[in-house]
């Protein structure tokens, strides 16, 4: 069992590994083939996790070679159209102009069904709201509202608005992220400041998020409440 | 780039993992091989020194060769060949030659479908 024990750690240290290699994307925003490689990948590793008459070369050589593969596939993906082309397909508009195109969905194999539920996730809870819905090539439908649907920004009422930056969790379980103090305009002498103003140590800090005009929330610990 | 670099990088030690690992193992099996290949003649001609002195170099190489085929092989392939190579001292402590000679032989076989099977061959492949 111990020898089972080991080779757990170690394999799932690979797999932590090659996915942090592999790059950064969500689950939904996988492409096919992305999906292919990691599920292909977890299976390869769970095989001898289970089985310790395989060698665990049996597994740590495939997952090299898929990762090897997919980050040089990835980068001609980038320098090739046409391989971008063969390898992730076309976006499709499937809603042109508050017209559903038929054609395109039966091509596509999508039934109602589909694009009224991707639709509601949407949040669009009426077909006719949209002006155009493009179908991606991870799968996820992209929807553009009709103009008198969209929500109204503080553009289109002339109201100026403050430009805030990004707001950066500064502060994180009493540890300050020094590579995020930059990115808000701060640094430790205004954080020190703001931690007074406040009234809180840094110790009690769960989270502190502030921008650049400034503004701070401090969330305290619960045993500091 | 960089990323290219790992990803080249991880395609080499893979490669190299393969073909090394593929060598060392070719060895290790030629080695096994002949030894067994003295241990059978000692043994067809009844030379008990020689036998003694054969299979004890066999039982040394076997030793250090368990760790390259349990870390390249599926255990399975190797079961069968080890519990004949620990057999083989039973049998010479027996005196008992025709079996030595028999069990040799078999782990020779054994020997050589590991290497057929580790072959880069199309019928390996599919």
């Amino acid at each position: 069992m111990l020898i089972t024990f080991f080779r757990s750690i170690i394999l799932y240290i690979m797999i932590i590994a090659a996915v942090r290699i592999m790059g950064k994307r969500q689950i939904g925003e996988l492409q096919p083939t992305e999906l292919v490689i990691t599920i292909l990948i977890s299976e390869i590793a769970a095989i001898p996790m289970q089985d310790n008459g395989l060698p665990l070369f049996n597994s740590i050589i495939p997952i090299l070679v898929l990762v090897a593969f997919e980050i040089i596939l990835s980068v001609i993906n980038m320098k090739s159209m046409k391989f971008r082309r063969v390898m992730e397909g076309n976006s499709v508009i499937v809603i042109r102009d508050g017209k559903v195109d038929q054609a395109a969905l039966k091509k596509l194999r999508i039934t109602t069904d589909d694009l009224t539920e991707s639709l509601r996730q949407k949040d669009v809870f009426d077909i006719s709201d949209v002006q155009y819905a493009i179908l991606e090539t991870n799968g996820a439908l992209s929807v553009l509202l009709k103009p008198d649907k969209r929500t109204v920004t503080t553009g289109d009422l002339g109201i100026p608005a403050a430009d805030s930056g990004l707001p950066c969790a500064v502060v994180g379980d009493g540890v300050i992220m020094d590579e995020l103090l930059a990115e808000c305009g701060m640094n430790r002498n205004r954080l020190e400041k703001l931690l007074r103003k406040k009234n809180v140590q840094l110790k009690d800090v769960f989270l502190l998020v502030a921008d650049r005009t400034g503004k701070a929330t401090v969330i305290k610990k619960d045993d500091a409440i | 780039m960089k990323r290219l670099a790992i990803a080249i990088a991880f395609f080499m030690t893979a490669c190299l993992l393969c073909v090394g690992g593929y060598f060392i193992l070719k060895d290790t099996n030629e080695d096994l091989d002949n030894l067994l290949t003295e241990s059978i003649a000692c043994a067809q001609h009844q030379d008990i020194q020689g036998l003694e002195a054969s299979n004890a170099r066999l039982m040394q190489k076997w030793n250090q060769s368990e760790l390259i085929f349990s870390v390249m092989l599926q255990h399975y392939h190797l079961d069968d060949f080890e519990r004949r190579i620990q057999m083989l001292d039973y049998y010479f402590a027996q005196g008992n030659y025709e079996k030595y000679i028999e069990t040799s032989q078999e782990a020779r076989n054994e020997l050589t479908h590991i290497m057929e099977s580790e072959r880069l061959s199309l019928g390996n492949i599919f």
